[in-house]
């Protein structure tokens, strides 16, 4: 295996092949046993990582100030390791933010879980229904969203992690928003991002966390507050 | 080491700024990892004397006494009640700021903070903040396969990190 196969193999993994890459993966794969252990290996390190990954803990190595000079607001010349625009948030708007985050309120008034029956492949109405964990079944859940924003969610289990369908409004127009399954052990796992568009947004997420081990469904504004939770009822079947 | 032989003022300047990623990462507060960094320099200035050189450089010494003041202050959050706009106590705290999953994002960003500058980077780019390499190269003038390349050895590091960290913050950072 030489830099190219392990330059290959490093993009399979973040999920950046081409046609033309996928193709010379599936060569490398087929004649270097090695080679598919190496991207598993890899796999499981970008999965460990994902508690990275939630917006509020961006790592982000800005210049930091100098001691004592804090409270002037003077800083150090240092340059960044690497800082982009999306990463460059203000310190902290201490009663905005917390604020944001508290007035959270109850709307959907589906009280409790509500497990319908799903769509086949043939977009026949299936027969899939059952409690909360039932695979393949659509389970509504109640939102609390932040003034001004409006959600509908249901989550479907699956073997492979668990899938939540969104409809979202007042998403403002341009901004990105992140949307992560928690655990039960209060690990956010992300499921993808949206752009807000102003009006409805309606989208469909994924996310690496088995639906017996999910908590809580929420939508992150760039700032990492959270305008919409969802609290799952616990898988007890 | 001692005191004069410390410069507190040199330390800073060459990992505070590593400080503050690992803390933030691990509370998701920037403003409270400021803090927790402004301590771990008080602790490391007040304990000068009893740091020996020989069993670690600086930066080892300082994240070991930031994953101290880290967990201290994750715990300390938990104890206060979050400010709330009508004064009542809210239902649930977020999850993501109990001190288990504090000390489990402490784990992840104290093996990144171990790579190289330039492996870290790739990381955080591409798999953290998901940007293509395309765009990271445009930036840093890196060619693309350099940064895959990068990114391989870069993931491999973490593997050892990680395996290296299981064992520091089992204890919640306590050694």
């Amino acid at each position: 295996m030489d830099d190219a196969d392990r330059a290959l193999l490093a993009a399979a993994a973040t999920g950046h092949l081409d046609d033309d890459e996928r193709s010379r993966l599936d060569a490398l794969l087929a004649r270097d046993p090695a080679a598919a252990a190496e991207l598993a290996d890899l796999r499981g390190v970008l999965a460990e990582l994902e508690p990275l990954r939630d917006p509020a803990a961006a790592w982000r190595e800005d210049a930091s100030p100098a001691l004592g000079e804090r409270s002037t607001g003077t800083t150090t010349s240092a340059a960044p390791l690497s800082q982009l625009p999306r990463q460059r948030r203000p310190a902290r708007r201490p009663a905005a933010l917390a604020l944001a985050a508290c007035v959270l309120l109850a709307v959907g008034g589906v009280g409790g879980a509500l497990v319908r029956g799903a769509l086949d492949e043939r977009a026949q109405p299936a027969v899939v229904v059952g409690p909360p964990g039932t695979l393949g079944a659509v389970e509504q859940v109640s939102t609390r969203t932040s003034d001004g924003v409006g959600a509908t969610a249901s989550v479907v289990a699956h073997t492979w992690g668990t899938e939540t369908v969104l409809d979202l409004t007042g998403l403002v127009q341009g901004r990105t928003y992140s949307v992560v399954v928690v655990d039960q052990s209060g690990r956010a796992v992300a499921a993808g991002t949206v752009l807000g568009t102003g009006g409805a947004v309606d989208c469909t997420m994924n996310a690496a966390v088995l639906r017996t081990e999910a908590a809580q469904v929420q939508v992150l504004d760039p700032e990492g507050t959270a305008v919409v939770s969802v609290d799952l009822p616990p898988v007890t079947a | 080491m001692g005191r004069s032989a410390f410069d507190v003022r040199a330390a800073y300047a060459e990992h505070s700024a590593s400080l503050v990623a690992f803390a933030a990462s691990a509370l998701r507060d920037r403003t409270l990892a400021e803090d927790c960094v402004q301590e771990v320099f008080l602790r490391a200035w007040r304990s000068a004397d009893r740091h020996d050189p020989d069993r670690g450089s600086v930066r080892t010494w300082l994240f070991a006494i930031a994953r101290n003041v880290v967990v201290d202050a994750a715990r300390a959050r938990t104890r206060r009640a979050p400010v709330v706009a009508d004064g009542s106590t809210p239902e649930q705290a977020d999850p993501r700021d109990a001190p288990a999953a504090v000390v489990e994002r402490m784990r992840l960003a104290q093996a990144l903070a171990a790579l190289s500058p330039e492996h870290r980077q790739v990381v955080v780019q591409v798999h953290l903040n998901g940007r293509d390499y395309a765009d990271v190269s445009q930036e840093t003038g890196v060619a693309v396969a350099t940064l895959r390349t990068r990114m391989f050895y870069a993931l491999k590091a973490l593997r050892t990190e990680l395996s290296t960290v299981d064992g520091e913050v089992d204890d919640g950072g306590r050694r």
